[in-house]
Formats: structure tokens, sequence, C-alpha cells
């Protein structure tokens, strides 16, 4: 026997016409799909244009006079979500083809996972930082312009020390995904790559365009 | 554009399946299955017929199956090496059928020589199992004749 002859049972399981219809079944994933994809980026960039929408109509277009603390308050808060905005689309931006060819899919997978890696792993600095460091100066804000002081009360801190423990949660949830999921399974995609690259003497690189 | 769709799942359907076979963790082939069709639809569009179906499909496939997030670290956990476990671990046993030998065989392989191996066996060229994979013609025509050699070593006596 040799590798030829494997030939005749590939083909009889191969050519063995499907029954599977294209489904309602698999109309509701497809629709599924796609609606996943809109809501994973309406959670996550919605609530920001809200914050950053109530911050300029609340505390600006409604008010006759916007004191400097004020507008530096909402230009800080629209920053923080058009920023936190370009991240998450960067990070979430990847190819929508399935038919390159294996080694370019599996590069594009690789930048994509070590994209989001990255995003998760310094969340710390490029959100919740920010997002807590701005909760804390416009609460000083808006107690020194209903008091004259700065020096805050019980319900400051108590609020300021909620939001720390919310914010070190997110911190260590965002670690973890990347640490336990995303990390390992980039790691195991490299690998894949490797072993296509690698393995074969005077390999180049192949054709990449679509069929 | 769905009648083509249809026709295509209805001709091909036991090819997507066989590879589903391969990759997919035990009780998930049908979510690898359902996930390729998915890609094969959403990608429909792109195909210009200027090479075989059978080569797109394996694109497609080929790609669902390696870099589907669902289920892949616990694969991974499953398969101590991709592509360097013993064939002896799997050899079918003696007078085993065709069919045997060959599940037996692949379930020895890597994923990528596996796949190598699914498009030998299907009859594509070298050029188009490069077009899939994306490696030169010549990796492939020395990983077909890795596989030969194995094959050789464990089921020929």
């Amino acid at each position: 026997m040799n590798l030829d002859d494997l030939k005749k049972p590939w083909n009889a399981e191969v050519s063995q016409r499907s029954g599977m219809p294209f489904s309602e079944t698999l109309r509701s994933t497809i629709a599924n799909v796609r609606r996943d994809a809109q809501m994973r980026d309406f959670w996550m960039i919605a609530p920001l244009a809200v914050l950053a929408g109530g911050a300029v109509f609340f505390n600006w277009w409604t008010r006759d006079v916007v004191s400097v603390q004020s507008r530096i308050g909402v230009i800080s808060i629209v920053t923080l979500a058009a920023l936190v905005t370009v991240v998450l689309l960067y990070a979430r931006r990847r190819s929508s083809y399935d038919d390159l060819t294996l080694k370019a899919r599996l590069e594009r997978e690789v930048d994509f996972l070590g994209r989001q890696v990255s995003v998760l792993l310094n969340v710390g600095y490029w959100f919740l930082l920010p997002m807590f460091l701005l909760g804390v100066v416009s609460s000083l804000m808006g107690h020194y312009e209903r008091t004259g002081s700065y020096v805050p009360g019980l319900a400051f801190w108590r609020l300021h020390a909620v939001s720390l423990v919310v914010c070190l949660m997110a911190f260590w949830l965002c670690r973890r995904e990347a640490q336990r999921k995303l990390a390992p399974l980039a790691s195991h995609l490299k690998q894949l790559h490797r072993d296509l690259v690698s393995r074969s003497a005077g390999d180049s690189n192949g054709p990449h365009a679509r069929i | 554009m769905q009648i083509q769709f249809e026709q295509l799942v209805r001709e091909h359907g036991g090819r997507i399946r066989r590879i589903a076979r391969r990759y997919a963790p035990t009780g998930s082939v049908d979510d690898l299955v359902q996930d390729i069709l998915v890609r094969l639809w959403r990608s429909l569009r792109s195909f210009r017929g200027e090479a075989r179906i059978e080569t797109w499909i394996y694109r497609v496939a080929l790609n669902a199956a390696m870099t589907s997030m669902k289920d892949l670290i616990r694969e991974r956990e499953l398969r101590t090496s991709l592509s360097e476990k013993s064939v002896t671990e799997h050899i079918a046993a003696p007078g085993g059928s065709e069919a045997e030998v060959l599940e037996s065989f692949m379930a020895g392989l890597g994923e990528i020589d596996a796949s190598v191996l699914m498009m030998y066996l299907d009859g594509l060229t070298a050029a188009e199992m490069s077009s899939v994979l994306g490696i030169s013609d010549n990796a492939i025509s020395v990983r077909i004749n890795r596989l030969k050699q194995k094959f050789s070593d464990n089921y020929v006596e």
C-alpha cells in the first residue's frame, strides 16, 4: 500500500452528497454573527458617546457662563471618549476576507490578537486610570463650584473608593482575559505559522492573491 | 447567489464535513461545519471562479479550522504536539481497511501536514495547494515527499 491508495477511501468520503440545506439555522447563524459584532461595538462605544454628549450638553451648552474648570472637564471627557473609540476600533480592525492564504490569515490573526492583548494588558493606562482621575477631578471641581472649597467630604471618599474597587476589578478581569485566553491562542497560532513556514527547505513567500 | 450556495453545500458538503472532522474537537464537528459554511457564504462574492472551487473551499475551511477561537485552547491542551506526533501511536490494527488506515494516518499528523494530505488526496496540484497555504510549490513538494516517506515507514511492510 502507498499513499496514493488512500485516495480511494478519501474520495468515497468527500463525494457523499450532503443533505445539509441552507437552512434557517444557518441563516440565523449568519444574522447572529453580524448582530453580535454590531452589539459589541455598540456597547463599547455608545456609553462613551452618551457620557461625552451629556458632558457637553449639561456642562457647556446649557450654561450661560462656563468656568475654566468645566471647559477643561468637558474637553477631557470628549477627548477621552474619542481616544477610547479610536483604540477600540483599531484593536477590532481585522480583515473580513476568509479566503486569504492560510499563511496570510495566520499572520493577520496573530497581529489582531497581539493588538487585543496589548489593549487589555494596558487598559489601566489608556482607560481605567484616566477615567478614574477624570472622575476624581470632575467631582472636586463640582465640589469647588458648589462650596468654594477644594476639601471634599466623606461622600466623596466613599464614592471614589467604590469606583477604585470597580476599576481594579475591571483591570484584573482584562488582564485575566488577555493572559488566560488571548495570549495562549496567539501562541498557538504563532506555532502553527512557524510549522507552516519553517519546515520546508527553500520555502519562499507564496502567492497571497485571492482566488 | 443563494441557489449557487445551496448547490455548493450539496455537492461539497461531504468534503466540508471531512475537513471539519479532522480539525474540530470531539463533539464540535457540527459547530465547525456551521462556521465554515458561514465563512463560505460571506466570501462567496469574492470567489471569481479563476481557480477550482475545491481550492477555494480548502482556503476558507482551513482558515476557519485553524483560526477559530472556539475550542482552540482546549484542543491545544489535548494535542501535545502540533506536527511531530508519532504516527506509530495511531497505526491502524493489522488488516484494517483503507478507510481505517486513512483515519489513523491522518490522526497522527499535525494540522499543517494533515491539510496537505487532504488536498493531495483530493487531487489538488502543488500550485493549488500553494495558493491555499501561502507557501511555495517547492515547500509543498517537500512536505508531500515527507508524507509519503512517513506513510511508507509506518504502513508498508
